[in-house]
């Protein structure tokens, strides 16, 4: 078996044990030591990183296996390791982050089948691998995603349908919805926090930045500059208040980057100042002004909301010459939908025929080809230059 | 739909009147998806039988023969119809991109 050591500077951190292969030698083993640094290899007992994940700016994330369930369940342990030079206050900053992203997650993921769930919160203590000093580590075990975050899946696909946009927005609405409904933000919205599982569902990961809404009231309001630049919108690289249509202007710098499958800075015209993503793709009169109206710079223009949004996507206006049509595609379901990595539902406009939001959104769309289609069907149908031309004959004389 | 009219033993205007009603509610209810894609077919194909099973509904037509007229003159309709909306999508596009 494979272990790979977690204390930041080791150089050569991966670890081989042909004993650990044997399942009773790997329930018993009091502990295991990395055979270059010396650093304890499994964390509190029980957990085993087998591979690195990745490394951000907060810290790097491992595969590990948790030796006290019976399928040897995976899971993640992220480990709190801020890079480069912090004076002790930024790094206070950092470590309660850190320390808060283990809250939200204990809070909110066991409430939401769409947030991962923690398994653990620690501390290890070890002694420094060349001084006598000791080093403190940090260590978040949370709920392993098994899948590809849409950053992987835009890679691998070049762009997303309307349709498959569609369905990452109203999942990630619905998260975002729950999310601030329990008081938090998440602030770091973007295409690789988002990941579809196996199943087809989606999951809202990485809330190192999350910040609790209701519990900043009275003191600090502004945001601590940790955002991604291109997500975020104005008033959160000012530094600004943050409020939850923070999250869904991220969210719909997401859904433009997943349509076009350009990079942000592709997107915005910094010239003028504006989004420009419509040279690039364009979706259905609805999805484009809704996403426009979430693209605002004031936050107060934009949708207050995610479950203001969900509305204006799913919203049927009553026709009183119409009798209620029933649902001609039910919402996708995460839960029910096959192990196929990309459901595609019907195509857009089928699955939102006539619906409007609230004010100025009342044409129906048409693609170009049902546009043609309709246009020769009238065409047939009513011969209107010729009815015309005799209309006027008519009139004329 | 139209030739029909134009051929029925009525007025003119009150033949043009019904084409117009008829044009217009056929419109509204494409942009209102009350008939779409397969609804259309069979709506031209109901048409077609009318008109093609009683020679005084095409008596006005005058190019070609008869139904073969009848005929041509539904599919050019139909091509100069579509020809004109891409005309103008085109437009629409190139002006949405420009403002």
């Amino acid at each position: 078996m494979q272990l790979h050591c977690t204390r930041p500077g080791c150089s050569r951190p991966t670890n081989f044990f042909t004993d650990l292969d044997d399942p009773t030698t790997l329930k018993t083993v009091p502990q295991k030591f990395c055979t270059h640094c010396g650093m304890p290899l499994i964390l509190l007992g029980r957990y085993l990183p087998t591979k690195l994940l990745g490394q951000g700016g907060f810290g790097a994330a491992f595969l590990a296996r948790d030796r006290y369930t019976p399928g040897l369940r995976q899971c993640v342990v992220k480990q709190f390791q801020p890079s480069g030079q912090l004076s002790s206050a930024q790094l206070q900053t950092a470590q309660d982050l850190f320390e808060r992203e283990a809250e939200v997650l204990e809070q909110l993921g066991s409430q939401h089948p769409q947030i991962p769930d923690l398994f653990a919160y620690f501390e290890v203590a070890v002694p420094s691998a060349y001084k006598g000093s000791e080093d403190k580590f940090f260590y978040l075990v949370q709920e392993f995603i098994d899948g590809q975050n849409l950053e992987e899946e835009l890679l691998e696909k070049g762009k997303f349908s309307e349709p498959e946009v569609l369905e990452v927005l109203r999942e990630t609405l619905k998260v975002l919805q729950f999310v601030h409904e329990n008081g938090s933000i998440h602030r770091d919205i973007k295409p690789s926090n988002i990941m579809r599982h196996r199943n087809g569902r989606f999951y809202l990961l990485d809330f190192g930045a999350v910040k609790f809404a209701t519990k900043a009231a009275g003191g600090t309001k502004a945001s601590t500059g940790i955002y991604s630049l291109g997500f975020a919108p104005p008033e959160q690289v000012a530094g600004d208040e943050v409020y939850p249509s923070t999250d869904l202007y991220a969210l719909a710098v997401t859904c433009v980057m997943l349509l076009t499958g350009k990079h942000t800075n592709e997107l915005f015209d910094a010239y003028k100042n504006a989004w420009k993503w419509q040279t690039f793709a364009q979706p259905s009169f609805r999805l484009t002004s809704i996403l426009n109206r979430l693209l605002l710079p004031l936050p107060g223009d934009r949708y207050q909301s995610a479950s203001e949004v969900l509305e204006a996507l799913t919203i049927q206006p009553s026709f009183p010459s119409v009798p209620p049509q029933p649902p001609i595609q039910p919402s996708p379901l995460p839960l029910q939908q096959p192990s196929t990595p990309t459901p595609t539902p019907a195509p857009a406009p089928i699955s939102m025929p006539m619906s409007v939001s609230p004010a100025p959104l009342r044409a129906p769309t048409f693609s170009t080809l049902e546009l043609l289609g309709n246009a020769g069907f009238t065409g047939v149908e009513g011969h209107c230059w010729r009815s015309l031309f005799l209309v006027c004959r008519f009139l004329l004389l | 739909m139209a030739i029909a009219f134009f051929s029925l033993p009525i007025p003119s205007p009150l033949s043009a009147i019904l084409w117009l009603g008829v044009a217009i509610v056929l419109v509204f209810a494409q942009t209102k998806r009350i008939i779409e894609k397969i609804d259309l077919l069979i709506l031209i194909g109901i048409t077609l039988a009318i008109i093609l099973l009683f020679p005084p509904l095409f008596a006005i037509v005058k190019v070609g023969e008869g139904r073969v007229g009848v005929m041509m003159l539904a599919i050019f309709g139909g091509l100069i119809a579509i020809a004109i909306t891409a005309i103008f999508r085109l437009i629409y596009r190139l002006l949405s991109n420009f403002l």
